[in-house]
């Protein structure tokens, strides 16, 4: 049974060329929309590619692969993939590991790239730190600003009729969640 | 302010940023090794302040467009013009180069969403910004167009080829847009917003198609091809595509057992016709990925990939802009000071105010 289109599609859908959607050989051949479309064409030679040819250098050894740089000096703990022959000339050095989060980033590096285990170890590694971030806010008296943080005030000023129906699908969902407690409470 | 850490760094004072849609991977916790309180934002224009003592091209007060891959143009990869996957940048990982503001994963640096940045290899990357392209179009040329550019290169289009892109977020708006250059002879987006759409039609003079209308993108397109399939396909979505909940679930929330939703991938692989070639500009996690490989295989397609190499894209990006060929901050529709970036990552984020391209101005742009 043939699907059936959504009209929306039938209407913006146009037509490039009679005769067809798809154009017949003749018209591929001869084809040119430079008129219709500003720079249409303009790169179609390969010379006219930046890409072509694609490997600018195809013939060179591993011996490239490390030149002679001058190396930046680590002053932070810098992780190291198991995959690299050696520290890179060149890193970048925010946020140093510290905590719980970091010993797990520790051990992830550990693995090489191609175990799942780093990766997954990474990703939780990352959550911790946000709850870390979170209690070291409070435990200097700090408390952050979630709903700001998280642009509060672009959906009180774009969405605010999306904000108001969260904000009644949480309520409903609070005093349910309450009713049920002091239902089980009270029995 | 950051300082000089190497003797061939600059630092620029930030003049323009954008938001990327791979920032939103980033900040919807996609990224494995986001660090909290890294600065993020690898799109970025501004003015030399400081150059390293190894530095010889540089100056300060030089306006540059910083590509978002830091490389050294001088390794194995460098020299081959592969300049996204540079191996002297990313002490973290080897399958994937340095970026600003992108993790650890991508080298651990800060980024541009910021007054100043650090920026390593001054000499390789920074490219100054001719006087006829204003701050504007420049922040473009620093990811958006020219990853747009490349995934239409790597679709390998010859005169009348049919091209199908899949986002209409500004990459896959820029791809549809660069695949006329390269002689296009049909290029019709794919996306779930209808206001994206519609930008689409004015922007990049394409068709469209929202997948919501329909039950099956892949039969509706392969009809569209007149049952041939397309040329060429460009994935410009990456790893939070809609279209699946089950791939949603698994790779995006609550799980996060592969690198992403892997939806737009696999509607490119079947749509695509045999012989043909798919283009993947989307980004994905590191993790392993539902990819329908087998159909690949089988249809005898050839898959281009790669992070944009932006610096050797660059030249060719601005002749067209001086031409009158494109104008990409066409694209740009939102404006904040930085100091509201919060509000511009949850408007991005969530697609409010018919949102394409948010990009974020420094107090002391000017």
């Amino acid at each position: 049974m043939e699907q059936t289109l959504g009209a929306s599609n039938e209407d913006v859908l146009e037509t490039p060329l009679q005769g067809g959607r798809s154009l017949t050989t003749a018209e591929r051949r001869s084809l040119d929309l430079s008129r219709r479309i500003p720079g249409w064409g303009s790169d179609l030679e390969p010379a006219r590619r930046p890409g072509v040819p694609r490997d600018h250098a195809p013939d060179i050894g591993p011996e490239t692969l490390y030149p002679p740089i001058p190396r930046q000096i680590p002053r932070t703990t810098i992780f190291k993939s198991t995959e690299h022959g050696r520290l890179t000339p060149v890193f970048g050095t925010s946020c140093p590991p510290s905590g719980l989060s970091g010993r797990m980033r520790r051990m992830a590096y550990h693995y090489s790239e191609g175990r799942m285990l780093r990766w997954l170890t990474l990703m939780a590694a990352d959550r911790v730190n946000m709850i870390e971030d979170i209690v070291t806010d409070l435990a200097h008296g700090r408390v952050p600003n979630i709903p700001k943080e998280m642009g509060l005030r672009a959906e009180v000023r774009y969405n605010p009729a999306g904000l108001a129906k969260k904000v009644v699908i949480g309520a409903v969902a609070v005093g349910l969640a309450a009713a049920f407690l002091r239902s089980r409470r009270s029995g | 302010m950051p300082e000089i850490e190497h003797a061939r760094d600059a630092i620029v004072r930030v003049t323009r940023a954008c938001i990327c849609g791979s920032d939103l991977h980033l900040y919807h916790g996609l990224v494995p090794d986001t660090r909290v309180g890294q600065t993020f934002g690898h799109e970025f224009v501004g003015v030399v302040e400081e150059v390293g003592p190894d530095v010889r091209t540089l100056k300060a007060g030089d306006r540059v467009i910083v590509p978002f891959n830091i490389f050294c143009g001088e390794c194995y990869f460098c020299l081959k013009q592969f300049f996204a996957n540079c191996h002297n940048v990313n002490p973290s990982a080897t399958a994937v180069g340095g970026v600003y503001g992108y993790s650890h994963t991508t080298g651990g640096y800060d980024g541009g969403q910021a007054e100043y940045v650090r920026v390593p290899f001054a000499d390789a990357g920074p490219y100054k910004i001719p006087d006829a392209v204003d701050d504007d179009n420049a922040a473009l040329c620093t990811d958006a167009y020219p990853t747009g550019y490349q995934a239409a290169e790597m679709a390998d289009i010859k005169r009348g080829d049919s091209v199908v892109v899949f986002g209409a977020g500004p990459v896959g708006l820029f791809a549809a847009r660069c695949a006329w250059f390269f002689g296009a002879g049909r290029v019709l987006i794919v996306d779930q917003e209808d206001y994206r759409l519609e930008f689409a039609r004015r922007f990049a003079k394409c068709e469209t198609l929202n997948f919501r209308d329909i039950a099956d993108p892949v039969w509706y397109l392969k009809k569209e091809s007149d049952w041939l399939g397309w040329d060429a396909a460009i994935d410009a979505v990456g790893c939070e595509a809609a279209g699946s909940a089950l791939m949603r679930a698994t790779g995006i929330h609550p799980f996060k057992l592969q690198g992403g939703s892997t939806v737009a991938l696999n509607w490119a692989i079947d749509s695509v016709r045999k012989g043909g070639v798919v283009s993947i500009i989307g980004v994905y996690g590191p993790t392993l990925n539902l990819v329908k490989i087998g159909d690949a295989m089988n249809k005898g397609l050839t898959i281009r990939t790669n992070q944009a190499n932006v610096r050797r894209y660059l030249p060719r990006c601005l002749e067209h802009i001086e031409a009158g060929h494109i104008v990409p901050k066409d694209v740009i529709t939102h404006r904040f000071p930085l100091e509201e970036i919060h509000d511009a990552y949850h408007l991005f984020a969530s697609k409010l105010d018919e949102c394409i391209k948010p990009m974020v101005i420094p107090p002391r742009a000017h």
